[in-house]
């Protein structure tokens, strides 16, 4: 054996491989060809953009419309199972609420929230390296990411009461993932202070495109979530205030409240035989009011609706409203809410059959017109292009009337203050509220809980309330409202008094037959009006307590 | 780039070498002279006469004439001149200073009779050549020739059972499937326990692309479908670290090391094989009748409490004034015999092989068609193989591999067609009737009757389509095309060293299409999954590189010394395209291009690109001393492009030894019988990495619609900065007994296997976070733990009779040892019907399930009343102070709170307290099998007949027959077995009416109520088999009789697959592979067909 020429080779071949390896560090970092990595994100003005459309964009992705709706009207009285619902969802309405069922999980709005929390840490990375992103542009798409978050944080708090509150960006593995719940109330008041702030940096509208200007959330869609929260928070003041601000605004106005195009006959009162003056809508306006609002989407008087095109269908919708896991609960609707008149059989609410619902579909989503046969009327997969609309103004004036009549609650016991006549200002201007409404839906009169009162010297407290209650129920049906609404009312000055009627009274129309009396009692609970963490969650996450009732 | 600058300059640097000589031509000389025989002198014709180089290079050659002379120009006087002359020594002369040159030759002299056989049969292990009596580790190997006679695609299917401690069972018995094998267990919780497949040294790209496509099958596609067992030489399982080591990052789950067959020296040999099998399908469930059916729903109804209304369900009325209905709902049709079809294969293969001592080559081509048993599956495979090895001189030798195949699969649109049409309607027709009762050529096929409508988003079992429209009309198809050409160079650079480069491609391109047709689900047109069709491509492109180092110094007689190191690098690219449209004009017009791209997020295109670099060196040394005592150890360091900067190297060591005792003086005196007797330990590490790519990085992806006219942003993944290989420990101790000069063989393995840093696909973590689930995170420890024994044995070896019989058995248990506390330690409902409870418990196997225990059915009321645990019936006090007896309830206090009635199931309340529920819950069974193996005698008799058979066989594993409990629920729609003619329908009061009650007794019918198929031992069986798996028969013609055809050999047999399956178990086939979660469901999928074969090989 030559050791020499063994030596000779070895060497070399030794030094070969360990050059080759040396440089293998870099040869083995490999970046995605077809997609883009944070390192190399961020850099500019545009790419903060797509961002946040991507925020936006999250919120209509698959499952989001129905966990949106689901979590606001299944344990309503105005939806109603059909024979082909999921058992997730009988079950919520039945009250069989288990931490299984796939209606609890979050995931969706952490998602959203989580891209929001994203673009408020790395924008300023992109405005760092981009000269023509100007100050007033950051902060613009911060606000609107602030704006993001604290709707889905609002609906987490309905929903769950205490969920954890995360406002930083989670990116990597390194990070702590065990995050404990925080109480709900600590979270809104939080969110109240992040959107007070946010608020400041908001544009009032982008351009001349109403999908735009209703798309994307601008300062009306912040004071209206602001009212919203003031409201649950019950901080009445702060709810007129951020109320007023939209109303006031010019910039949106009800579809026809003036009442103008209603045609005005005199008709004989089949009880009292006396005439009655009567007012019918014109069938055409009904018809528009139906196609701007609900089929087209982004009228005059919507805030901030989520958008759809046909490059997108509504998926969720469709397989709720087509398939019709979900149909309207007719009967009850039509003998609490759009009771016909008795003055004239004819003279109706507009809400009613042909906006709100027709025959046993949810048609503020599926119809393509107010008239004629559902059938041919509907929408397909396709065109399965409706809008979500979160707020618009009328929803916007019921809850300044709601604040109105909870300003004047209190002070109904306080001589003083009904003799300067705080508490009739108080109610007068909630009832004109009501009023408006009513007119340009023109209800009948057997919705008017103040039917016949002339002087607002008469109006009650108590009454006022319930009027404005129900006026909600026709205004936003099948809006994601009704749960909401009705644990509001109920949860108010912490279940005083026999507030808990709210939720009752529900209770005995939503669950089946069997199943009311245990829903009722499980309803005395009050940990039982929010629902369950999902169980996958309590699982993967330690930090977490499961909610007290589902313990 | 930097990839093929090395490629390149390797290629050059192993050229330069050639081209320094072949400018350093000299002048020619002419030579000329005479061959002749030294014993007579005799001139001999026609021999080759060569200059060759001191390296034994060929320069230039010439022919003897009929006189034996020749002449020539040689190029070097330096040189040699060699002649070859068939039965003669060959003989080598100098050519020096003289211009004729007479050679004689020298006869050959035949002593094979004298001939002591010393040379060990080398075999490949791993990257190096070890005599396979000096192995240290633990390695299978099997000749193809043992199983060449079997009908099968792909080499999976073969090799079943026939190698211990390799677990290979089917996933379905259509054709085209793939199947799961498992080396010594399932070592990963849900990662991949796939094991890597080598190639000629060269590992098997298994799949094209990491991409995920809506596809409407799952199943995957078998990657070993490409390399036909017709080009297989052998075939080798490594089973231990030690074996695995020298691939280290990719080995956990064992490699399974393919040799394709060579040309050998010798004149050109032509064979053509030729195989024709004729499967059928065994006897399938019997189900209902339509109108037993009928009678079975409508009573079902009754039950829960319903009365079906024959107005909206005209499907049940058989009403004659509704000849429409009448005539469509009121056939008996069997939907399993609608859909199935004899199937029939064909088999062709040709090879030519042949060479000389310079160049060896072998040239294959194939060609494979098989129809499955079920309508509208087939697999069409065309294939080449072309390996060519060419010695330019002693030292220096080119091989060259280049293969082909092209394959066109079929399959159905859904994968559970058959259970499907076990459950369908028998009631309604396959052809519609006309409202007159007139049959037409249409399909049958409403939109929507009771068996719900068809719907992409639901679960496969509770769509509704045609079975027959889908199987004839609809399609899966996957075309996919393979080449690997692959180059080697060797260069003996001194007797010691030597060097070894591997350069291969492999290039794959897969196109899958599927098909929806409206004839099969009836939508209405304007629905998404009307004339549904997807396309998609996806291509592959990988280049591998070995550079490899040998030393063998000569070390005296005593030691013996191997040394090999090595650098190895990997780099793939993925390129995929897909599109789905919908609503083409026609259930016809099934191409893309007919559809539409409107209307949902699953309809449109998608495409996605991928890359993957690995590169690693390693060393391994192979020493011997005395014979006795051998040691191997190997090291590799990897480094993966799928790790970030903390993670991204590994390194894996293995050692292993054997002590040949048998070799030991004092063991001298058992030397007439004991041929080896050895004792083997290895210990060693191996990895096994995610399949995604670029999980270190935070990555944004785009939204596929848009939001206000911009295409949004999002995160797509959380970035996984702590990500690691998965390593798994194995450590073992071995033994080989080799007595009676080979006649009796025996393995024994012990091993253990503990993985750490287990990976887990898909985990679920805090949805806070913004992210489900993250796509792998390393997660907890498992071991495994088992024992492999191979016995081989030839009983009689006379000269008219050779009796062989091999057995192999082998047990793997693993068990849990570690688990992340995030990772959902139970899964399943306890109040679902059909559901099993399945848990992680440490130190218990994966697999193991849980539910009720089944007692029978509730006679009458009576029976349901609450016993204590004494047996005495429970009576408590109501709420208005009556004594009144305490009925059986099902989850009582829960939303559930069902009271059990006559006719329902009963199940053991295992804590009597009147209330089944979670707590009655008891372990009932392990999907792991506790024996697995195979064994088959074969009888030679003169080398003309000869009889093979093969049995294989799982013993002690569980399975859940998901098929019996569909077939006997009695809850929905469902078309059920004949079973349920013996269901409960009337109360059984008097003692005598009980004692009578038949034992198999099934509960009552109860629609979409009740709990009387909740997860129970009722339908957990045993899952043992033994499955006589072939019987081949073969006849050898006599050469001398075929000598005259010019035929060298001609064989004829005939094989029988599947003939008989020995089992316990109830339902179709108790083969069943395990679920990610360790469940064994039997869901009725096409069972294995049984095959006939006749088959011929001639070569000429």
């Amino acid at each position: 054996m030559n050791m020499k020429k063994t030596y000779k080779l070895f060497v070399p071949g030794c030094l070969m491989l360990v050059l080759l390896f040396g440089s293998c560090n870099d040869w083995l970092e490999v970046e995605p060809e077809d997609g883009v990595i944070k390192e190399n994100y961020w850099t500019t003005k545009e790419e903060v953009y797509a961002s946040l459309i991507g925020c936006y964009s999250a919120m209509i992705q698959d499952g989001m419309p129905e966990k949106m709706f689901l979590w606001g009207e299944l344990r309503g009285e105005t939806v109603m199972p059909t024979t082909s619902v999921p058992s997730s969802y009988q079950n919520i309405i039945d009250g069989d609420i288990i931490s299984s069922n796939s209606i609890t999980s979050w995931s969706l709005f952490y998602k959203v929230i989580n891209q929001c929390n994203t673009l408020i840490k790395y924008a300023p990375e992109a405005q760092a390296s981009d000269e023509s992103f100007t100050d007033a542009m950051l902060a613009q798409y911060q606000a609107e990411a602030v704006a993001i978050r604290s709707l889905m944080y609002f609906y987490l708090v309905r929903t769950f009461r205490d969920v954890p509150f995360i406002i930083e960006a989670v990116v990597s593995d390194d990070q702590d993932l065990q995050i404990k719940k925080t109480d709900g109330s600590v979270v809104l008041d939080s969110v109240i202070y992040d959107l007070e702030a946010a608020a400041l940096n908001m544009s009032s509208r982008f351009g001349e495109d109403p999908a735009v200007n209703k798309g994307r959330f601008t300062t009306y869609g912040v004071y209206s979530l602001l009212a919203d929260i003031y409201l649950w928070q019950e901080d009445y003041a702060g709810c007129i205030r951020n109320c007023d601000k939209v109303i006031n605004s010019g910039q949106v106005s009800l579809l026809y409240a003036d009442g103008s195009n209603l045609i005005e006959t005199e008709t004989n009162n089949a009880l009292t035989g006396l005439l009655d003056t009567v007012y019918y809508l014109v069938e055409g306006e009904a018809n528009n009011f139906y196609n701007l609002m609900y089929f087209e989407g982004n009228c005059d008087e919507s805030i901030f609706e989520l958008q759809r095109e046909s490059d997108f269908p509504n998926d969720d919708f469709y397989y709720l409203f087509s398939f019709a896991y979900l149909a309207p609960r007719t009967d009850v609707i039509k003998e609490m809410f759009f009771i016909p008149s008795e003055v004239d059989n004819s003279w109706y609410d507009m809400r009613t059959e042909g906006v709100s619902y027709k025959g046993s579909y949810i048609w503020k989503y599926i119809g393509t017109a107010r008239e004629g046969a559902a059938t041919s009327y509907m929408r397909t997969l396709a065109t399965m292009t409706c809008n979500t609309i979160i707020y618009r103004l009328a929803d916007v004036m019921l809850m300044k009337a709601e604040a109105l009549v909870q300003q004047a609650k209190p002070l109904e016991s306080d001589s003083a203050a009904l003799a300067s006549g705080e508490v009739e200002t108080l109610l007068s201007e909630a009832w004109d509220i009501v009023k408006q409404i009513r007119l340009r839906s023109n209800a009948t009169e057997m919705t008017d809980l103040c039917n016949g009162i002339t002087d607002a010297s008469n109006l009650t407290v108590t009454t006022m309330e319930q009027f404005v209650y129900e006026e909600r129920v026709r205004e936003c049906m099948f809006e994601g409202k009704r749960w909401f609404d009705a644990l509001r009312h109920a949860k108010r000055d912490d279940y005083a008094g026999n507030n808990i009627h709210y939720l009752n009274d529900i209770a005995l129309y939503s669950a089946s037959a069997a199943k009311v009396a245990n829903l009722q009692t499980k309803l005395k609970n009050k940990d039982f009006h929010y629902l369950p963490i999902n169980q996958s969650e309590i699982e993967a996450n330690k930090a977490l307590v499961q909610n007290p009732f589902y313990e | 780039m930097k990839r093929y600058t090395l490629i390149v300059l390797c290629l050059i640097t192993g050229f330069m070498g050639l081209n320094t000589q072949l400018l350093l031509a000299q002048q020619k000389v002419a030579i000329r002279g005479r061959v002749y025989a030294t014993l007579d002198n005799q001139p001999l014709p026609m021999a080759h006469v060569y200059e060759v180089d001191k390296d034994g290079r060929i320069l230039s050659t010439a022919v003897t004439d009929l006189e034996g002379h020749y002449s020539m120009l040689v190029k070097s006087t330096g040189n040699k001149l060699s002649c070859k002359y068939i039965g003669y020594k060959t003989t080598a002369v100098l050519i020096g200073t003289r211009t004729v040159i007479d050679i004689p030759m020298n006869e050959e002299a035949i002593e094979l009779g004298e001939a002591v056989v010393t040379g060990k049969k080398q075999v490949q292990a791993g990257m190096m050549n070890i005599a396979e009596r000096d192995l240290t580790s633990s390695m299978v190997r099997l000749d193809t020739k043992e199983i060449a006679e079997l009908s099968a695609a792909s080499i999976d299917d073969a090799i079943q059972g026939r190698m211990a401690g390799v677990d290979i069972v089917a996933t379905s018995g259509d054709p085209g499937a793939g199947m799961s094998i498992r080396i010594r267990g399932t070592t990963s919780i849900n990662a991949s326990s796939d094991p890597l497949i080598v190639v000629d040294g060269i590992i098997l790209e298994t799949s094209v692309g990491d991409f995920d496509f809506a596809n409407a099958s799952e199943e995957e596609y078998s990657q070993l479908l490409n390399i036909p067992t017709n080009d297989i030489a052998e075939i080798a399982v490594l089973k231990d670290a030690a074996a695995t080591a020298i691939y280290g990052s990719k080995a956990a789950n064992g490699v399974l090391q393919i040799t394709t067959k060579r040309g050998n020296i010798g004149p050109p040999s032509v064979s053509y094989s030729f195989q024709g099998t004729i499967g059928h399908q065994p006897a399938s469930i019997p189900t209902l009748s339509g109108d037993q059916y009928t009678t079975l729903i409508i009573e079902s109804f009754l039950n829960a409490g319903i009365q079906m209304n024959m107005i909206s369900n005209p499907e049940f009325a058989y009403d004659t004034n509704n000849p429409y209905y009448y005539y469509n709902y009121g056939q008996n049709t069997n939907w399993i015999d609608e859909i199935t079809q004899t199937g029939y294969i064909q088999d062709h293969s040709l090879s030519i092989a042949g060479g000389t001592s310079k160049v060896r080559y072998r040239f294959s081509a194939g060609y494979r068609d098989e129809t499955g048993t079920t309508i509208g599956t087939s697999f069409t495979r065309l294939n080449t193989r072309m390996n060519i090895d060419y010695d330019v001189s002693e030292k220096l030798r080119f091989s060259a591999d280049v293969s082909f195949t092209h394959s066109d699969n079929n399959r159905n649109y859904l994968s559970s067609i058959r259970t499907r049409s076990y459950t369908k309607m028998p009631n309604q027709s396959v052809y519609e009737f006309s409202e007159t009762g007139i049959l037409t050529d249409n399909y049958f096929t409403p939109q929507t009757n009771q068996q719900g409508t068809y719907s992409e988003t639901s679960s496969e079992s509770s769509r509704n389509y045609n079975p027959v429209a889908l199987a004839y009309n609809g399609q899966y198809r996957i075309l996919s095309e393979k080449i690997i050409p692959k180059l080697t160079i060797n260069y003996r650079i001194t007797p010691t060293w030597r060097y070894a480069l591997d350069v291969s491609f492999d290039v794959g391109n897969d196109k899958h299409k599927s098909f929806l047709p409206q004839t099969a689900t009836g939508l209405d047109w304007t629905n998404i999954n009307v004339n549904r069709s997807m396309e998609s491509d996806s291509e592959g492109f990988t280049t591998q590189t070995y550079n490899k180092l040998f030393w063998t110094p000569r070390l005296g007689d005593k030691h013996n010394l191997m040394v090999l190191m090595g650098a190895n690098t990997t780099s793939s690219n993925y390129e995929s395209y897909a599109s789905n449209t919908t609503s083409s004009a026609s259930s016809v017009l099934q191409d893309p291009f007919s559809g539409t791209v409107s209307g949902n997020s699953t309809i449109g295109f998608s495409s996605g690109m991928s890359q993957y670099r690995s590169s690693a060196i390693f060393g391994q040394v192979q020493y011997s001393l005395l014979d006795r005592y051998i040691l191997n150890a190997t090291i590799r360091r990897d480094g993966s492009s799928k790790f970030g900067e903390n993670y991204r190297f590994g390194n894996f060591p293995s050692v292993s030894g054997r002590w040949r005792i048998s070799g030991e003086p004092f063991m001298r005196g058992l030397s007439g019988w004991l041929t080896d007797l050895s004792i083997r330990s290895s210990w060693g590490i191996n990895g096994n990495e995610p399949k995604d790519n670029y999980l270190q990085y935070s990555n944004y992806g785009t939204y596929s619609y848009t939001y206000l006219g911009t295409t949004g942003t999002y995160t797509k993944n959380l970035q996984l900065s702590n990500l690691r290989w998965e390593k798994s420990t194995q450590a073992q101790i071995a033994g080989n007994l080799i007595m009676f000069d080979g006649r009796i063989n025996i393995d024994y393995d012990y091993y253990y296997k503990s993985t750490n840093d287990l990976l887990f696909d898909d985990l679920v973590i805090p949805a806070s976070s913004g992210f489900s689930t993250v796509n792998y995170m390393n997660v907890g420890k498992m071991d495994n733990i088992g024992w492999e024994l191979n016995v081989m044995t030839t009983p009689v070896r006379t000269k008219d009779w050779t009796v062989n019989f091999n057995f192999n058995v082998a047990r793997s248990q693993n068990f849990i040892r570690e688990l992340s506390e995030f990772i959902s330690t139970e899964s399943g409902d306890w109040n679902e019907n059909g559901e099993y409870l399945t848990r992680y418990i440490m130190n218990q196997p994966l697999g193991s399930f849980y539910g009720y225990r089944y007692k029978g059915v509730y006679l009458n009321e009576e029976q349901t009343i609450a016993l204590d645990a004494e047996g005495n019936q429970i009576y408590t006090y109501d709420e208005n102070n009556n004594y009144v007896p305490l009925y059986m309830k099902f989850g009582a206090g829960t939303s559930v709170d069902y009271q059990f009635e006559a006719g329902d199931a009963m199940y053991e309340d295992i804590n009597h307290d009147g209330n089944i529920n979670e707590q009655d819950i008891v372990y009932l069974g392990d999907a792991n099998p506790k024996f697995f193996g195979g064994f088959g005698p074969s009888i030679n008799w003169k080398r003309r007949w000869s009889l093979s058979t093969h049995f294989n066989f799982r013993y002690g594993n569980d399975v859940v027959n998901s098929t019996k409990m569909s077939m006997e629920s009695m809850y929905n729609y469902n078309n059920q077995s004949t079973a349920v003619l013996r269901r409960f329908r009337h109360s059984y009061e008097t003692t005598e009416e009980i004692a009578n009650a038949p034992s198999d007794l099934l509960p009552r019918a109860l629609y979409g109520t009740g709990y009387n198929w909740l997860g129970s031992d009722r339908f957990v069986e045993d899952g043992s088999f033994l499955r006589f798996r072939s019987i081949t028969l073969k006849y050898t013609f006599d050469p001398i009789i075929l000598k005259p055809l010019h035929i060298s050999a001609l064989s004829m047999y005939f094989t029988a697959q599947n003939l008989y399956v020995w089992t316990n178990y109830t339902g179709q086939d108790p083969e069943v592979s395990i679920t990610a979660l360790g469940l064994g469901y039997d869901a009725g999928y096409a069972p294995r067909k049984k095959d006939y074969i006749v088959g011929m090989t001639v070569n000429f």
